[in-house]
């Protein structure tokens, strides 16, 4: 499935690509994300960081939220000499808050590299990073989504023929054993 | 003490990190080089936004006339660190097409690397120095753009009494990779050309 849904530019070549999935409590009442591109998949050149925050002029990915900041957090790729794959380092932009990675505190200027699957929280919100590695090229794709549910509660989205990647395996929850499961929402 | 006439300030005590690039390149006497560059003055940069450079003016904070020059060349990035309050910075090759030189370290295509206090990068045959000096850390940095009339890596160095003195070539005794040269001991001295 994976070959299928990613834009290849010659049979072999894979873009790598970063899986960014929202959540906020009160995403349902309120239009946090009336100005992203949701359910999208779009390219990015390596070379320009993407940045998330309230200012649509600075940021890539806009959040229609007044307390979110003008420039929340920024994302880097990079390459390593060791290996041809883009990585990504994550750095806070705000001034007014810290900004958890994976449980990690960074402060304003902050940076740290991105683990391959990230949780990332300010405010109120969480965002959840997955990369799919790639070749590497001069650009990467990025699929931007809403859970339904937080990603870190005990319970877990269910979205069947989402990528098996997602499921609470990784977040070290004892989960249901077949991924393509619908699981019963605990509220 | 001199450097405090260089230095902006924000409040009394509050000074603002201050990158001093100076550049050179072997024809820049002849060819308009830099001529969308602004010399001679000193910049406010926010801290969030790299610094780029290379010959896309769209694109780069920095922008070099030469068609040899990449699109974007390079990008200076600032960033903190939670052991200190400084403003530091890395510096990152975008160019597809060669390599980016730093004190004699080689950086690939969107490779990166810390930047050291006294950088020398080379590209293409720019030779571009970098020195920072500390300030407190805002939400902003200054630059200070200038030409080098001479090459930084040769062994004779700039004679320009009343630039800040880091720049003189006492730093050649610190073991700078990529400053070779011999230095003269009185940094004000007239240095005698060799070609």
């Amino acid at each position: 499935m994976k070959n299928g849904s990613e834009t290849m530019e010659t049979e072999e070549d894979l873009l790598t690509l970063l899986h960014i999935k929202l959540y906020h409590p009160q995403q349902s009442c309120k239009g946090l994300y009336s100005l992203l591109p949701l359910g999208t998949r779009s390219r990015h050149s390596a070379d320009d960081p993407l940045r998330l925050g309230r200012d649509a002029q600075a940021c890539t990915y806009c959040l229609a939220d007044p307390r979110v900041s003008r420039k929340q957090l920024a994302l880097s790729a990079y390459r390593t000499p060791q290996s041809p794959e883009i990585l990504f380092s994550v750095q806070n932009l705000s001034q007014r808050g810290r900004l958890s990675v994976n449980g990690s505190s960074l402060g304003h200027l902050e940076k740290m590299d991105l683990p391959d699957k990230a949780l990332i929280r300010f405010g109120e919100y969480e965002v959840l990073i997955v990369r799919e590695p790639g070749e590497a090229k001069a650009s990467f794709e990025v699929d931007l989504e809403v859970l339904p549910v937080s990603p870190s509660r005990e319970t877990c989205s269910s979205e069947p023929g989402r990528a098996p990647v997602m499921d609470t395996a990784w977040l070290g929850k004892t989960g249901p054993q077949e991924t393509d499961e619908t699981l019963i929402c605990y509220s």
